[in-house]
């Protein structure tokens, strides 16, 4: 009689927990659902698939960063750089403007090394001198400021003529769907593919979970952690080209704040920010609630200062839902 | 085996430089009287009352802010919703001040407090990380303040910005303000038992957990002082300059975390006092008000605070690495 009492509740807390971690890996996903259902309902244009082609465009480079930031998260370090490295490559791709092929592929290179250089600085001086990671990238945004400013010279910086190979970058489609959401699309499977098969993750978490473990392992936890900070900057430069060659002109004032909003979206989406934990999944989920939730408040026609608002009361909603239901099921 | 390690060990200790090791700890000291001789030798007008005077006016709406800042950052969190509070206390002070001076006052202060106390809630009672949450608020806040008002706001002709703008032997009345503010906070971090207890929190939340501190009660009280510091602040910049704008803020929580570390207080807690956030604040804005009279642009300024801060970060890092610091 003990016995399959005992088996009884063993099972019955075996499938509690098959139940809990449905529901703490998806929990994000359901609010973004419970969204998607309440807004085609509300608004007749929302549950539309040009609606929804705008909704993967606009959010096409703040993905990217986050995935990036994602990196640097699960090696357990932090960044703010991001929003000027995007504002730096997106100067230069816009300065350039290439014409042809041959220019073209050379700017798009010159953008990705300086990228990577940035990058390479970074996890140099925060992996191999272990530095902390807030104030060196704090430093470093206050530097790369600079730099905007002096390729800039502080005004609005436009592609007088816009070059045809740029304008396809931006703006064209294949069946429909824009070439940037392509190109985002490929880059979010080979870096879901990396974090959830590859031994380089693994090591990634390891270094991000504890340092100590990592280094009595065997693991050059410093090049582990200056790789994350390489690929975060390779793909906030990328972000940037798309940004540059989507809007065609750059304000050195404006997009400063991608880096606060892929923290956002990362935290929403349930990476930790003390690292070890998380994958690309959980960065889409968050990405594409904020898309969303920026995408209603438009179709909605609210007010500029309403949005903000109504952004700020549903992201608490969901950074708390989200904690509380990890801690019931825990 | 354990005597030879001993013995290693004392070597080591006789070999840490005690000079460096002075000039280490009062690096910010060095650098605020290298920067001021060098600026007194660059450009005519800096060492002189007047420039002093605008100094000390400028630093200390921003230091008021950057005290509720270190208070954060001493128990291991981070308050981004400063700017966005700074914005929503100081609109609704200048919009109230025809009705009534002390309700504005007072709902100033009370807005921040309040902001302050909501931050609190939400981080202590469901366990959100801090720089998470406010940033949330922030977001909600700054939207507010677009509702108060959608236009810089702005009071003319009104005795409190006589007293805002007033100085007594070439000190302003709110750089006095700003001082007060800090000589309370660092006596209460040095000498009392809740700085203690901010201090342990800093260091290791678990075993002050363990050993009776109410953990969560003391956050709270943590971010509602911040708050009411931010309202602080903003009551201070709005008495000065007679104008707040929506956008006021927004540069406002980078500026701050900046000071806070330039001083030497370290990210993650159990470390600093406000002392060393003054000498933060005042470094910058010395740099910033000399390079403005050099006529050299935001942006390098920025720039050598930024080189600033990664290279003192990088000596004092190398100099711990080899060992010639007590550390």
């Amino acid at each position: 009689m003990k016995k399959t009492s005992q088996a009884a509740t063993y099972r019955l807390k075996k499938e509690n927990d098959i139940l809990s971690n449905l529901i703490r890996t998806y929990a994000v996903w359901f609010v973004l659902l419970l969204l998607v259902l309440v807004m085609s309902f509300v608004s007749p244009a929302f549950f539309t698939l040009r609606n929804f082609i705008t909704v993967f465009k606009n959010i096409g480079p703040l993905l990217l960063v986050s995935i990036g930031l994602t990196f640097v998260f699960l090696g357990g370090g932090f960044d703010l750089s991001q929003g000027a490295v995007l504002l730096l490559t997106s100067t230069i791709i816009v300065n350039l403007n290439p014409a042809n092929y041959y220019n073209f592929v050379g700017s798009i290179f010159l953008c990705l090394a300086v990228a990577c250089l940035i990058g390479l600085i970074n996890g140099f001086f925060i992996g191999i001198q272990r530095m902390n990671p807030f104030i060196t990238t704090l430093g470093m945004r206050y530097i790369l400021g600079a730099l905007i400013y002096i390729a800039t010279s502080g005004a609005v910086v436009s592609a007088a003529i816009q070059s045809h190979i740029l304008e396809a970058l931006g703006l064209k489609t294949i069946f429909k769907i824009p070439i940037q959401t392509l190109i985002v699309f490929v880059i979010l499977l080979i870096c879901w593919f990396i974090v959830r098969f590859t031994v380089y993750s693994r090591k990634i978490k390891i270094v991000g979970s504890s340092i100590v473990v990592s280094k009595f392992s065997g693991l050059q936890f410093g090049k582990i952690q200056m790789s994350t900070y390489i690929v975060n900057a390779l793909l906030a430069g990328i972000a940037g080209i798309l940004v540059g060659s989507h809007m065609t002109y750059v304000i050195p004032t404006l997009n400063w704040n991608y880096d606060f909003d892929a923290i956002t979206a990362c935290a929403v989406g349930g990476i930790s920010l003390s690292g070890g934990s998380g994958n690309i999944m959980n960065t889409l989920s968050g990405v594409l609630l904020i898309g969303f939730i920026n995408n209603s408040m438009v179709l909605l026609g609210l007010q500029q200062a309403w949005q903000l608002v109504f952004k700020g009361i549903i992201l608490l909603i969901a950074i708390i839902f989200d904690m509380q239901i990890k801690r019931t099921y825990e | 085996m354990n005597n030879k390690r001993l013995r290693n060990n004392n070597l080591k200790f006789k070999e840490k430089n005690l000079v460096l090791n002075v000039f280490y700890n009062f690096r910010i000291l060095i650098l605020i009287i290298v920067v001021i001789a060098l600026f007194s030798f660059l450009s005519k007008g800096f060492f002189t009352l007047k420039t002093m005077n605008s100094i000390l006016s400028l630093m200390s709406a921003y230091g008021a802010i950057a005290i509720g800042q270190t208070l954060v950052i001493l128990i291991g969190g981070l308050d981004v919703s400063v700017g966005s509070i700074m914005a929503v206390s100081g609109l609704l002070f200048l919009k109230l001040i025809p009705y009534s001076m002390p309700l504005a006052i007072f709902i100033c202060i009370f807005s921040g407090v309040f902001v302050g106390f909501l931050n609190g809630l939400i981080i202590t009672r469901f366990k959100v990380n801090s720089l998470i949450s406010t940033m949330g608020m922030s977001f909600l806040l700054s939207g507010i303040a677009y509702l108060i008002s959608d236009s810089t706001i702005h009071i003319k002709n009104n005795p409190i910005i006589k007293f805002g703008n007033g100085v007594i032997f070439f000190i302003p009345y709110i750089a006095i303000i700003y001082v007060v503010l800090t000589i309370i906070i660092q006596y209460i971090l040095k000498k009392t038992t809740l700085g203690l207890k901010i201090y342990c929190v800093g260091a290791n939340r678990i075993s002050c957990d363990f050993s009776g501190i109410s953990v969560r009660n003391l956050e709270l009280l943590i971010f509602v002082l911040s708050g009411l510091f931010a309202s602080l602040g903003s009551f201070l910049y709005s008495i000065k300059l007679a104008a707040i704008g929506p956008l006021t803020g927004s540069d406002v929580p980078i500026f701050v975390i900046t000071a806070v570390l330039l001083g030497g207080t370290t990210i993650g807690g159990g470390y600093g006092d406000v002392l060393k956030t003054f000498s933060g604040v005042f470094l910058i804005t010395l740099i910033t008000k000399g390079l403005t009279l050099l006529n050299v642009e935001a942006y390098f300024q920025n720039m050598i605070i930024g080189i600033i801060l990664i290279l003192l970060l990088f000596i004092g890092r190398k100099l711990i690495v080899k060992g010639r610091l007590f550390v």
